[in-house]
């Protein structure tokens, strides 16, 4: 167990600056999940962390002690790397069994440990068998026990189910929140993939081009994105986003900075017939495609604004062409010239509706 | 009338289906004639052959071939000199091929990484592979005198006795070794590293935090990871040794007193120079018999282990 603190840290590769001036802090025990899109850093963040690339500035501190100048060894880490990164001459016991081996562990102790993990991670039945004859979940497993084995301070993984199919994937997902439950080690978490994050950590990190964009609980990322990067990367579909001028109906409303408009799909409505709801943004639109997702429905619509996403969870509308975009405007956030979140809008008829006790 | 035609068309389309179908059953064996072929003729006749001639007695021009059936093969293993070449062929082979291997396994570790200096250091070592086996005897004839040579010279410069490399019984199939190292390091060396550069690099990052000392990072990562490059250049260098013949037909004569006569050069002289063309079939004969059985050993013993990816 250990709280880890990178105090400004920064990677440059032959003039390449891909981490950019990093503080942050891991809390102890936590679940943290690194997010960002494809070559944002995130792996070169983990592989600094175990100490496999050494950081061109900065500090890291794990459990309270400086580890610059500490080999990846001697730092009581256990990585589970994007390939799983198995000895592929040793069979699966062999594989777990290493790490305990090069430690002089006694072999009664060592098959005791084995076996117990083994049972943890559904091995048993595998123990002698060499990776390349296992399924991809399997392997996973594998690397998991390898890293468990070892009862390190701190667990990384780097984009540990980004190999397997969506059914394995969201089965191994509630495997590790369990894992993590279960041994209340620090966990920290990369992946590329938001559903992943959102479902997984109890912190999500929000990487972009190497600098750090949100730091909040899934769910706060979710309702009050720190950024207009955070709120587009965050949601499926993404949130819908406009300069400000394009709802020429709210300019007296809306605060000096303000220079960006957005909402989340889910929160606007689709209508066949026009209805004049107060307090509502309502856009003439055309159905451009939809998918039908079972449960919900995923509208592209185009209108005078722009093209935009709406999540609906009534009945699909059967007929393309003309409709009723609404959009409540209570749910508009608004982001500055400079991207970065405004406090949440305040409209008149909000305090009004507040007095008067409605909601 | 149109229902008759209409039969007689199909009738035609199935000739012509029937034909084709027969072509594409023919086709495998047509297409892989040439090359069964060219190996029966240029392989399978020629091993013929050389059997045939080994229950005979022959000289190369007498047109009668005097069947004289295992004569040739007792007369062979009760020979000394051919028991000293075996002996000769296996100790040259053997420490050959381990020098090759350990050598360039080592230099392969130390030469597997960027820089300016280390893919020079590649090159120079590569550079014996591309030099004709002649230009290396004679090169090596005179670094190896026992008057003039470079060798001697240093040997002297630092206060030592000459050797007599190429004359003396004791030290000439050493030489021969030596040459023969020199020679195939190089390319054993960029094989080694190219298998090098294919284990990946998160191997020894999984292994660094598994705490693994460096000793059994080799044996147990380096070294089965290795296994397929290492059995390849080890049944390559066992074949090519045991036919070596330009540097002992240059640099000894298979001599001093026999003590470096080997399976080809032992062969080459029966035959070319003794004109005894059946004597020296049937120690070909011999020779492919052995070859083809440590072959064997190899793929049935060694492949148990070899780890293909
Ligand atoms: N050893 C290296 N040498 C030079 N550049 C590197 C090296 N490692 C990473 N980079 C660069 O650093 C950037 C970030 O790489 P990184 O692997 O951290 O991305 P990532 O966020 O893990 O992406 P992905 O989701 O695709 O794994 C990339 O532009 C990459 O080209
Ligand atoms: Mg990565």
């Amino acid at each position: 167990m250990a709280e880890i603190r990178l105090d400004n840290i920064s990677k440059t590769f032959n003039g390449d600056q891909v981490v950019k001036n990093i503080s942050l802090t891991i809390k102890d025990g936590s679940f943290t999940v690194l997010v960002g899109p494809s070559g944002c850093g995130k792996s070169t963040i983990l592989r600094m962390l175990a100490g496999f690339e050494q950081q061109t500035e900065g500090d890291i501190w794990i459990d309270g002690k400086r580890v610059n100048d500490l080999a990846p060894s001697k730092r009581d880490i256990a990585m589970v790397f994007q390939n799983y990164a198995l000895y592929p001459t040793m069979t699966v016991k062999g594989n777990i069994e290493f790490g305990l081996a090069n430690r002089k562990v006694p072999k009664k102790e060592r098959n005791l440990l084995i076996a117990e993990i083994a049972e943890i991670v559904g091995l048993s039945d595998h123990l002698d068998k060499k990776p390349d004859k296992l399924s991809g979940g399997q392997r996973q497993r594998v690397a998991l026990a390898r890293a468990m084995v070892k009862k390190p301070k701190v667990f990384i993984l780097d984009e540990p189910l980004s190999n397997l199919d969506a059914k394995l994937r969201t089965q191994m997902r509630t495997e590790l929140i369990q894992l993590h439950e279960k041994l209340g080690t620090t966990f920290v978490y990369v992946t590329h993939d938001q559903v992943e994050a959102m479902s997984m950590g109890d912190e999500i990190i929000i990487l972009n081009k190497g600098v750090v964009q949100q730091k909040a609980a899934p769910i706060d990322v979710y309702q009050s994105p720190g950024n207009l990067f955070a709120a587009e990367f965050i949601g499926q579909p993404p949130m819908n986003v406009f300069k400000k001028e394009e709802f020429h109906e709210l300019q007296d409303a809306l605060p000096e900075a303000a220079a960006y408009i957005g909402f989340r799909p889910e929160h606007a409505g689709l209508a066949l017939e026009s209805a004049h709801v107060p307090h509502t943004i309502e856009l003439e639109s055309e159905i451009l495609t939809l998918e039908t997702l079972g449960a919900e429905t995923v509208y592209k619509v185009k209108n005078r604004v722009g093209t935009m996403n709406i999540r609906s969870f009534t009945a699909p509308v059967s007929k393309r062409g003309k409709c009723f975009a609404t959009i409540p405007m209570e749910k508009l956030y608004a982001f500055g010239a400079d991207q970065t979140a405004l406090p949440a809008l305040d409209f008149p008829f909000q305090k009004e509706a507040a007095l008067n006790g409605v909601r | 009338m149109a229902f008759a035609k209409v039969q007689l068309d199909m009738e035609e389309k199935k000739a012509e289906r029937q034909g084709f179908l027969s072509w594409v059953k023919l086709r495998p064996y047509a297409m892989i004639f040439p090359a069964i072929f060219i190996f029966c003729l240029f392989f399978i006749y020629p091993i013929g052959y050389m059997i045939y001639l080994s229950f005979h007695d022959w000289n190369f021009v007498s047109p009668v071939k005097d069947f004289v059936g295992t004569s040739n093969f007792s007369y062979l293993l009760s020979d000394r000199d051919f028991r000293e070449v075996i002996s000769n062929s296996f100790i040259y082979t053997f420490f050959t091929v381990f020098l090759t291997i350990s050598l360039s396994l080592l230099l392969a570790l130390w030469l597997n990484r960027g820089g300016t200096v280390y893919s020079f250091m590649q090159a120079s070592i590569f550079s014996p592979h591309i030099i004709s086996l002649v230009s290396v005897s004679m090169l090596w004839m005179w670094i190896m005198d026992a008057d003039y040579g470079l060798l001697n010279w240093f040997l002297n410069l630092i206060g030592m006795e000459s050797v007599m490399w190429l004359t003396s019984p004791e030290y000439a199939l050493t030489s021969l070794i030596l040459v023969a190292v020199w020679k195939g390091i190089g390319f054993n060396t960029l094989v080694f590293i190219a298998g090098l550069q294919s284990i990946p690099k998160d191997l020894y990052e999984a292994a660094e935090l598994d705490h693994t000392p460096p000793w059994r990072r080799f044996l147990k990562i380096t070294v089965p990871m290795l296994s397929p490059t290492l059995f390849f250049l080890t049944i390559i260098g066992v074949i090519n040794s045991f036919q070596v013949f330009e540097t002992i037909n240059l640099m000894t004569a298979g001599g001093p007193i026999n003590s470096t006569n080997t399976f080809v050069y032992y062969i080459y002289q029966y035959g070319f120079q003794f004109f005894k063309i059946g004597y020296a079939s049937a120690a070909g004969v011999i020779l492919l018999v052995i070859l083809s059985v440590l072959t064997v050993v190899y793929f049935k013993v060694l492949s148990k282990r070899v780890h293909y990816r």
